[in-house]
């Protein structure tokens, strides 16, 4: 017997008396399913995974792992990009999947308490029949579920004007690592203490484990359109997304597509975008009637002086939900053009984004690898795919080494890596851009704060400085490089 | 325009080595608020730290240093037509920025346009070690590592210097106006608890001595004309009443010598019954009493029963009085990060 099948028994037997024998999962072919999320690049096999159904059970187990050292890992379902989820090669799975009820929706207060196996388009569609849905929409929305949301601090289209993923939570309960259970925030606006709510949400599963959500509903809106503008160029678009902010619009949606995105989008889904435009703009209006027909007047006079020639307005909901299922599917449509893509997510200053762009553009030619851009413009949160060949010898290797070096730009530029997807393990050494020694040192304080021995999550999302020392990465500070008169990409 | 980073940092590093408190302060506009013990220590005057860092209106992002006037910041934003989404109370006039994100305090728009730690994107924050660290920054979307920024908020200066803050704005509304109808504790209760499931281009409702106030955003005059003709009531010359009350200038906030001004924060909804001398903001989520003697088990009992929790306003207890242990230790653990041996407002912290 191999000394990896005797830890797995040995391991299995400590959860025996808490867990029913359905509750884990212990063969080669059921592990095989957990040993990667979103981020397909990499896996690794699980000890174990434990699939809990009730609280204590999530209690003990983690007083378990904390008393015999054993990594956990929490998971939702699965759709994280960053690598999130992946797990520890000694440790344990804590599948949350059984979570997966609806508690309560409370139409007067307008909010929902869920498990966190609950997926985030389920919320939305529990809340419908009370005129109230749940605003962060990331792209997987239909299976992502909220547990994972409020670990990665989600996003989606609609930030701008409706906020992340923290700032539509109310109160967590979480479990910490040694097993106690206890609130966070609460049904109130505001709770005595430090604003915890606030620090577990996108501490990607290394501070304890979410059990319980209460979010916050918004009414739905009474109306929507949505415009769609071609642009020649891409910096005209970007411009004309800085007018319409400066003319005190806040769109409910706003998404700028580049031509090798929109051109694969159209070809996917036939959305009906102009495939010979450099750009285009999706701009998104919510509310009452009376107000999105006074927003539309200045947008539109906004994006005709910026340069448009064109401005399409959806005609039917139809047309509306087509303009948006060419944004929605970009990731897929790319899927198609080319054997593999990696996902970047880097957010940057508005203002920057054709100079982002141009570099991003000299980066691709350099590397020889294509590169698709979609785009939160209303935001700045920027999501280059990098198109490459899983199976040419080293391709991989360079596509990351190509998105190290895009989201290394974007911090150059007063930006940030990651915006809405996690550091995981996949931006990990671009920390070490982003941060200084002192800066990671406090990371790894309040991670020791709630986790002593270091066993949620391990390795994830904080690099170790000696790990920055490996890298050899130079610390960006807010653009300012070292030896500015060097030409960089 | 002034920049005492390294005088602070000086200041710190020596109360550190020494082991000898400081009282953080800025204007001094919200010290009525914190407990006596939060004087001990040498003040730090942070005021002289000032001056706004960078402002693009185009990007809806402000950077400020720590002890820039919420006045000027706002007259700045007020050029631009655009504002601070949370409309922090200047109790006196004064109050700097930092103060602001420090007390977390938000204005009579806290449901609809949120509070400061909904706001703030990131900040440079000076630590009880002598770090001069950097968390957030100016984007709209920034998940990389914890988010200490939002921590800061409400910490009422317990986990360090808030050196400078970058907070993100909204324009203001392009038509802003209050409608003023008679109605009872009940009723308007109703009627807020209806309009929260509904697009209503609503920023504000406070009911007080049987009149209820709306405070009505939009960018057309027709939305808010069509919610007067549901609503009732008549408009007001102005919107000044927001600013009262948001600065306790309104004549609710003035109880007798022998009375108490006492804060019940509760999910909008929540059945709180009418009190004598009782004002209700927030849509529903904030009342105001004002008890005669000592009322703390009667509105500790009310709060508990509505699931919130009710402050006395003058003397705010410390930080951590969430009455939890195993939260008050991960706090304590915290400033333990923050604020080793307790140098920062050593009387507003836990451990």
């Amino acid at each position: 017997m191999n000394l990896k099948l005797t830890q797995r028994q040995k391991t299995a037997e400590l959860f025996r008396d808490i867990l029913p024998a359905d509750s884990i999962l212990s063969l080669d072919e059921e592990l095989k399913p957990y040993e990667c999320d979103g981020m397909m690049a990499h896996n690794i096999v699980p000890l174990l995974v434990l699939l809990p159904e009730e609280i204590d059970q999530v209690s003990k187990v983690l007083r378990i792992c904390y008393d015999n050292e054993i990594p956990v890992v929490a998971r939702g379902a699965g759709t994280g990009l960053s690598g999130g989820a992946i797990p520890h090669e000694d440790g344990v799975i804590l599948s949350l999947a059984r979570f997966n009820k609806i508690l309560e929706i409370d139409s007067e207060n307008c909010t929902a308490r869920v498990q966190p196996g609950v997926r985030n388009l389920a919320i939305t569609e529990a809340a419908k029949p009370h005129g109230l849905y749940y605003a962060p929409d990331p792209s997987s929305q239909i299976a992502c579920t909220i547990g994972g949301n409020v670990a990665e601090n989600a996003g989606g289209v609609h930030c701008l004007k409706y906020g992340l993923t923290v700032n539509n939570i109310l109160e967590l309960t979480i479990v910490t690592i040694d097993g106690e259970t206890v609130k966070v925030g609460s049904g109130a606006l505001d709770s005595p203490g430090l604003d915890l709510l606030a620090l577990m949400t996108g501490s990607e599963g290394m501070l304890g484990v979410i059990i319980d959500i209460v979010v916050k509903l918004l009414p739905q809106p009474t109306d929507i359109i949505v415009l769609l503008t071609p642009f020649d160029s891409i910096e005209v678009a970007g411009n004309a997304v800085a007018d319409i902010i400066a003319a005190g619009v806040i769109p409910a949606g706003l998404e700028m597509m580049d031509n090798p995105s929109l051109v694969a989008a159209e070809d996917f889904v036939h959305a009906g975008y102009p495939t010979d435009a450099e750009a285009i703009l999706l701009c998104e209006l919510d509310g009452e009637a009376e107000d999105i027909a006074a927003d539309q007047e200045v947008v539109e006079a906004v994006l005709r002086k910026a340069g448009a020639k064109e401005i399409r307005v959806a005609e039917s909901v139809e047309e509306r939900l087509k303009f948006w299922a060419g944004r929605k599917a970009a990731f897929p449509a790319i899927g198609r053009i080319s054997p593999d893509y990696l996902c970047m997510d880097g957010t940057i200053p508005r203002k920057h984004l054709a100079q982002v762009l141009k570099d991003t553009h000299a980066l691709s030619e350099h590397y020889g690898l294509r590169v698709a851009n979609v785009f939160h413009a209303g935001d700045g949160n920027l999501h280059p795919l990098i198109l490459y060949n899983a199976s040419e010898p080293g391709e991989l290797e360079k596509a990351e080494e190509l998105g190290g070096k895009i989201l290394e730009t974007c911090v150059q530029y007063g930006g940030t890596i990651t915006g809405e997807h996690g550091v995981g393990i996949e931006k990990i050494n671009q920390m070490c851009v982003q941060f200084t020694s002192d800066e990671l040192e406090v990371f790894h304080a309040v991670k020791a704060a709630f986790d002593n021995k270091g066993l949620l999550n391990p390795g994830k999302a904080v690099p170790t400085l000696h790990r920055c020392a490996e890298f050899g990465a130079m610390h960006v500070h807010h653009g300012q490089l070292p030896h500015p008169e060097l030409e960089r990409f | 325009m002034s920049d005492i980073q390294q005088e602070l940092l000086g200041q710190v590093v020596a109360a550190q080595k020494n082991n000898e408190p400081l009282a953080l302060l800025g204007s001094g506009s919200k010290r009525f608020l914190l407990p006596s013990e939060c004087d001990s220590g040498q003040t730090v005057d942070l005021t002289r730290h000032h001056g706004v860092v960078s402002y693009e209106p185009t990007e809806l992002v402000i950077t400020a240093r720590g002890g820039t006037p919420l006045a000027e910041i706002n007259e700045l934003l007020n050029e631009h037509n655009q504002m601070l989404p949370f409309d922090p109370p200047m109790f006196d006039g004064k109050g700097t920025v930092a103060g602001a994100v420090a007390m977390g305090l938000a204005g009579p728009g806290r449901p609809w346009r949120g509070a400061p730690r909904d706001a703030i994107l990131g900040i440079k924050l000076l630590d009880g070690e002598g770090r001069i660290v950097e968390f957030g920054g100016q984007v709209m979307k920034n998940v990389a590592g914890y988010d200490i920024t939002r921590l800061m908020c409400g910490a009422m200066g317990t986990l360090g210097v808030l050196l400078e803050v970058s907070i993100r704005l909204i324009p203001k509304a392009r038509v802003e106006r209050t409608l003023r109808t008679g109605m009872g504790y009940d009723e308007s209760r109703q009627l807020m608890n209806s309009m929260r499931s509904q697009s209503v281009p609503l920023t504000g409702a406070f009911w007080y001595k049987d009149q209820l106030h709306l405070r009505l955003s939009a960018a057309s005059e027709t939305a808010l004309n069509k919610l007067q003709q549901r609503v009732g009531g008549e408009w007001l010359a102005d919107n000044r009443v927001w600013q009262q009350l948001r600065d306790q200038q309104h004549e609710f906030f003035t109880p007798a010598d022998s009375q108490s001004l006492w804060r019940i924060s509760t999910p909008p909804a929540a059945e709180v019954p009418q009190q004598e001398q009782h004002l209700l903001d927030w849509g529903g989520a904030q009342h105001w009493i004002i008890a005669q003697g000592d009322w703390r088990e009667p509105l500790n009992a009310i709060a508990s029963a509505a699931r919130g929790h009710a402050q006395p306003w003058f003397s705010t207890p410390k930080i951590a009085s969430t009455g939890n242990e195993v939260i008050k230790q991960l706090q304590v653990n915290l400033e333990e990060v923050f604020n080793r041996n307790r140098i920062f407002n050593p009387g507003c912290c836990n451990g």
